[in-house]
């Protein structure tokens, strides 16, 4: 009988394959990325086979965790803890990635080379004007973060329909925002290609927008989860650091929406 | 005007601008070192501080934008204004010059008379003393 009774409050992960194959199909986009930019290959077909390789690994993965947490009982406080711990060093490594992309940024533009004109946007851009598709962004995402809180609140205080209604609103605005950057990448007048301007344009846009899927991801799941009535007004780690998450890229985008659309253009 | 000092100058122009993001920010960690600790009610309130803030961030920016776009519009009006009181300072100038023109090419005219009318005279007087000479005879 002894050996059933668990003396730590402590979740000891048994063996999974989802890490090994995480590890292989990042290796393998990494990989096809790299040889696709150097034109080792005319097609994208190994780029989009990784990531949908990496959506199903990780779905596969999320799913068993889903299963630990919610019908194993093995988040317990401690382990909530260190998720809370784990997921903060993430948001951490990536306001820092983004600092990183803000100081290539700014490096370009606060003192333009020759080459670009010494001036900024570099002579010959043509920037996308920060009162137009710019600005609804930005107010779709303040919109999202209302619907996010409204959806905070029925859930500490125990509201199942209103929780349902806000994250299922914050999803379809998120998704909203992919797809009206979508079309502002659609139609800019510059590309990726046009010098330092489009290169930090679109890498500082452009890694917001993938977080920004990852984050429709999320909410998306978090809906499911509140359907299945895996929340608890008690108990609802997933959906806090999925707020949190939207908070900050939220803070992010104007951040960005300030610098690269209002300021540099 | 480089960027630096167009940053400055904007952050001059509209410091509500900056100041909300950073406010904004603020709301954004004390949220998230609440719900760390397992506040709920607190993280409620940043959230929603997070969101007033970022409205008041917004609504800054494009009253600024409004506001400045309006003020350059009306300045844009004077300098019309300027423009079409220069033009007409030029059009009083040049009629002015074809006076003096038409003036000068009329006293060219009455000198041309009235060396003619010179020349006429001492004819006249060589003429009326030829035929003196000629009756003298």
């Amino acid at each position: 009988m002894r050996g059933f009774i668990q003396t730590h409050p402590f979740h000891l992960v048994g063996p999974s394959p989802w890490p090994f194959f995480t590890s292989f199909s990042l290796m393998n986009l990494a990989f096809s990325i790299a040889l696709n930019s150097h034109n080792y290959m005319n097609n994208n077909f190994f780029i989009f086979l990784n990531i949908f390789i990496i959506l199903y690994v990780l779905t596969l993965w999320f799913k068993d965790m889903l299963a630990e947490s919610s019908y194993l009982g093995d988040h317990t406080l401690a382990v909530k803890k260190g998720i809370t711990q784990g997921f903060y060093l993430f948001v951490v490594s990536e306001i820092l990635m983004f600092a990183s992309l803000f100081w290539a940024y700014l490096h370009s533009s606060l003192n333009p080379t020759m080459e670009l004109g010494m001036q900024w946007p570099p002579a010959g851009i043509e920037p996308i004007s920060a009162d137009e598709l710019p600005l609804l962004n930005t107010i779709i995402l303040l919109a999202s973060g209302v619907t996010v809180t409204m959806g905070h609140h029925a859930l500490i205080n125990g509201n199942r329909a209103d929780t349902l209604n806000g994250f299922m609103y914050t999803t379809m605005l998120i998704i909203l925002f992919v797809m009206l950057q979508g079309l502002e990448y659609k139609y800019a007048p510059f590309t990726l290609t046009d010098g330092a301007y489009g290169s930090t344009f679109f890498s500082l846009t452009g890694l917001h927008g993938i977080h920004m899927m990852m984050l429709a991801m999320m909410l998306l799941v978090c809906t499911y989860r509140v359907y299945n009535y895996d929340f608890t007004n008690q108990s609802h780690l997933f959906g806090e650091v999925t707020m949190l998450y939207l908070h900050v890229l939220d803070m992010l985008w104007l951040f960005m929406y300030m610098i690269a659309y209002w300021w540099g253009s | 005007m480089d960027t630096i000092q167009k940053l400055i100058y904007k952050s001059k122009q509209q410091p509500l601008v900056p100041l909300g993001t950073v406010l904004t920010t603020i709301a954004v960690i004390l949220a998230a070192k609440s719900l760390k600790q397992g506040r709920k009610k607190d993280t409620q309130k940043y959230f929603r501080y997070r969101v007033g803030f970022q409205a008041f961030t917004l609504v800054a920016l494009v009253a600024g934008s409004f506001w400045y776009s309006r003020e350059s519009s009306a300045k844009k009006k004077s300098r019309e204004d300027l423009l079409r009181e220069k033009a007409k300072q030029r059009e009083k100038l040049w009629l002015e010059e074809l006076d003096r023109r038409d003036q000068i090419i009329q006293a060219k005219k009455k000198r041309l008379e009235d060396s003619k009318r010179e020349l006429r005279e001492v004819a006249q007087e060589g003429f009326q003393k030829e035929r003196e000479n000629e009756s003298d005879k």
